[in-house]
């Protein structure tokens, strides 16, 4: 198959094609599409260019060795996604010693919350936005980047998280809350 | 915050990416990748076997291949008392 053509498939079709013949071109294929993507992430999350080098490997050896599992059940995307996502929360919360990754753990949660209106977020200016994530918790950041940079729906972050669809919608309702508040209090004027 | 429609976290994806790197060294993470998948897969389950073994969890009672049935006649005559009973 050409260069062109392979472009051309879906990343399902490229699955089908690597079960079958057991080709590493085909898996060299979904390395290409989502290493740079995975790496994004793992930055994201560890904020260490290192450690998210080494963690997109291991994530690749997960994603290698389990390949034959994938159901076809959500977009391959989102498997690729909920590893990285699951890998790098599982690091933080054993490598780091941080068992309250989200602000909710770590503040009072009592008091009700206003409703932050997604364009809030959405339109802070990239560099702004990029220390906003860096102050807030790493499972508020994952999940605004779940919901925001990967589009997945509350089902499918609950699914990643182990949590009941409720309890997600809190979730991302606080990190909003969290990420609104870090850019008031970094950005005054 | 700026009046721009786009959505700024995927802007924020795209800064973070990893430059597309050249084919050599993408060939070279993928041997790796697999041949540490071929160990993994060849020599893992075999370690863990080891392992209950030596901690003393291994089904003694299911018979090797090649090895006579110890539940025939044929063994319980070879073999009429096991090693813990008492010689009558």
């Amino acid at each position: 198959m050409g260069k062109q053509g392979a472009n051309k498939l879906t990343d399902e079709e490229v699955i089908g094609f690597y079960l079958k013949s057991r080709s590493s071109s085909y898996f060299t294929m979904l390395y290409s599409r989502y290493s740079g993507k995975v790496y994004s992430k793992c930055i994201s999350l560890l904020k260490d260019e290192q450690l998210s080098d080494d963690a997109t490997q291991d994530i690749f050896l997960k994603i290698y060795l389990n390949l034959a599992k994938f159901s076809g059940k959500s977009k391959f995307s989102t498997w690729v996604y909920s590893i990285t996502y699951n890998y790098c929360i599982d690091y933080i919360r054993r490598k780091k010693k941080e068992k309250n990754i989200f602000s909710e753990d770590i503040e009072n949660v009592g008091e009700p919350l206003e409703d932050v209106h997604d364009h809030e977020l959405l339109e802070i200016e990239v560099g702004r936005l990029k220390k906003v994530m860096n102050v807030i918790p790493p499972g508020d950041r994952a999940v605004l980047l779940m919901k925001y940079q990967d589009d997945m729906s509350i089902r499918d972050i609950s699914e990643v998280l182990q949590k009941s669809e409720s309890a997600i919608k809190m979730k991302i309702k606080r990190a909003k809350h969290k990420a609104k508040s870090s850019y008031k209090e970094l950005y005054k004027d | 915050m700026s009046g721009d429609l786009r959505n700024n976290f995927k802007r924020l994806s795209e800064e973070d990416e990893l430059e597309p790197r050249d084919e050599k060294e993408i060939q070279g993470t993928i041997s790796f990748i697999s041949s540490i998948s071929k160990v993994i897969e060849l020599y893992l389950p075999g370690f863990f076997q080891l392992m209950i073994s030596i901690s003393g969890g291994g089904n003694d009672k299911s018979p090797k291949p090649g090895t006579p049935n110890n539940n025939s006649g044929l063994a319980k005559r070879d073999n009429e008392h096991s090693p813990s009973e008492p010689p009558k």
